[in-house]
């Protein structure tokens, strides 16, 4: 499993460094941590951390049909899986740990720092679901469609947030993380990382038995 | 008798094709050649016993134990080589070695390096630029670099040059004699088989038509010729290919040792000519079918 893990790592090593630098910057140049781009900035950032790599990571394995010369060894197709699926949970993680450590040395006035915690946590959460539904995509239907898709994604929502700034429509929506997260406890949050873990052990199940169809029968 | 491999009613449907109850065995020591024609099944048999392919029915034991309970225990004591190698082509040799090192529980580190030696493979070389002759020795190296106890070849000398084929069928030798190792070895190349396997298995259409051991094989099935009437009733029959000629007819059977008696005064009287098949041949009459 670590051979596998290993492997893989490169990837959300590349863009998790990315990510933190960006992530960093922006935290950095931010004056108001909640009311400003930077909280959904961040989440966007933890999102492409994980989905990018993971879809990075595929298409090489499918153009190499690594899943073939993987089954030649003594790994269960489980195992294979489980290291694949171990890695965004990893990167959530790490970008979590950084992120509270920005926190902690970039913003001091309390309530604010509490709320920011919220929103890694929920943004975590966030992550978590989305890396699980882009492995059951993966696994579904083919991967280099699923990227362009992405691809194509990114370059809408760019569009469209280029739109929205100039008109200044979406000043709002930079309100939502505050809307969430302001005036609830923090356990909620906790809570939600937890269900959002047991959710994806339940979609690995389902990832592996995709996979063990498309590759088995 | 100590059975190194055992599958039993192996079944596997596909749309156009049926693999339909394939029941194989490897005694300890020996080597079971597989024999037939393009998309009779030697593939897919041999992705089951991988666990590559799921059968829809059968089971596989391998070292007396179950293939779906023991995969990882299985595997790490079989050597594998494919019809089609698949590595990380961006990867350099030094890595895969490396790479798959860490999931044999018996590598050999230096036979690993002293095999590329021998097969003139350089460790430093991107696997994307070898050749595919070279990517199969790369798949012979890392198979008998973990000391197996099995070797499951899917026909794994096509692509290579004749000097390392036989260096490759002269290594398998031994790792049976030595090592009293076993092989199952799949081939279109019926030299091949013919060189090395005690015991051979035809498979067509998806069925196995004969799995016995290849000097018994060779016993059975005789090409005979023979002048018009010189042999009547169920022998002529029974024969395949039956061909008429000029001078009579010939045609192949597969019961010679049953047939030996009764046939010998008309093979003193030079009215019937016994002559030897290949492998090839028997594969033919199976493939053509055709019983007079």
């Amino acid at each position: 499993m670590i051979g596998i893990i290993k492997k893989n790592a490169m990837f959300y090593v590349i863009y998790g460094l990315f990510f933190l630098i960006m992530s960093t910057v922006m935290w950095h140049s931010s004056m108001d941590r909640l009311r400003t781009p930077i909280a959904v900035i961040n989440s966007f950032f933890m999102f492409f951390s994980v989905v990018v790599p993971a879809l990075s990571a595929e298409v090489l394995e499918e153009k190499h049909r690594g899943y073939a010369f993987l089954m030649t060894l003594p790994l269960k197709l489980e195992t294979v899986v489980r290291a694949k699926m171990a890695l965004p949970i990893i990167a959530v993680f790490v970008i979590v740990v950084y992120n509270l450590g920005l926190f902690q040395f970039f913003e001091s006035t309390p309530s604010v720092l509490a709320d920011c915690v919220k929103i890694i946590l929920l943004n975590a959460s966030g992550a978590i679901m989305l890396a699980g539904a882009v492995y059951i995509l993966m696994y579904r239907y083919n991967v280099r469609a699923l990227m362009m898709i992405l691809v194509f994604t990114g370059v809408i929502f760019n569009l469209l947030g280029l739109i929205a700034v100039r008109t200044r429509s979406l000043v709002n929506i930079f309100e939502w993380p505050e809307l969430i997260v302001s005036g609830r406890p923090a356990w909620i949050f906790v809570v939600m990382i937890l269900a959002s873990l047991g959710v994806y052990h339940l979609i690995f199940r389902r990832a592996l038995r995709l996979k063990e169809e498309r590759l088995f029968d | 008798m100590n059975r190194i491999l055992e599958a039993n009613g192996l079944r596997k449907e596909y749309r156009t094709f049926t693999l339909d109850g394939v029941t194989l065995e490897i005694p300890k020591g020996t080597i079971l050649g597989l024999i037939g024609p393009n998309g009779s099944g030697k593939t897919t048999t041999i992705r089951m016993l991988m666990k590559m392919t799921r059968p829809d029915a059968g089971s596989i034991r391998m070292f007396g134990l179950g293939l779906d309970a023991h995969e990882k225990e299985i595997k790490n004591r079989i050597g594998y080589v494919g019809e089609e190698q698949f590595y990380y082509e961006n990867k350099r040799v030094s890595w895969t070695g490396n790479f798959v090192s860490q999931y044999f529980e018996k590598w050999d580190r230096e036979m690993f390096d002293s095999l590329l030696k021998e097969f003139d493979l350089d460790s430093s070389q991107k696997v994307g630029k070898l050749s595919k002759g070279m990517k199969v020795k790369l798949s012979f190296a890392i198979a008998f670099s973990h000391n197996p106890e099995l070797m499951i070849l899917d026909e794994p000398t096509a692509g290579l040059d004749p000097v390392i084929r036989r260096e490759i069928l002269d290594r398998l030798l031994a790792f049976r004699d030595d090592h009293d190792g076993s092989v199952f070895i799949s081939s279109h190349i019926t030299d091949d088989i013919v060189r090395i396997a005690d015991h051979v298995a035809f498979i067509v259409d998806g069925k196995i038509v004969i799995h016995a051991e290849k000097d018994e094989i060779l016993s059975d099935w005789k090409r005979l010729h023979f002048r018009p009437g010189a042999i009547e009733g169920e022998i002529v029959t029974g024969l395949r290919c039956v061909e008429a000629h000029a001078f009579g007819s010939t045609g192949v059977t597969n019961k010679y040792r049953e047939l030996e008696g009764r046939i010998a005064p008309a093979v003193a009287a030079g009215d019937v000519k016994v002559e030897n098949v290949n492998l090839d041949d028997i594969l033919i009459a199976f493939v053509k079918g055709g019983r007079a």
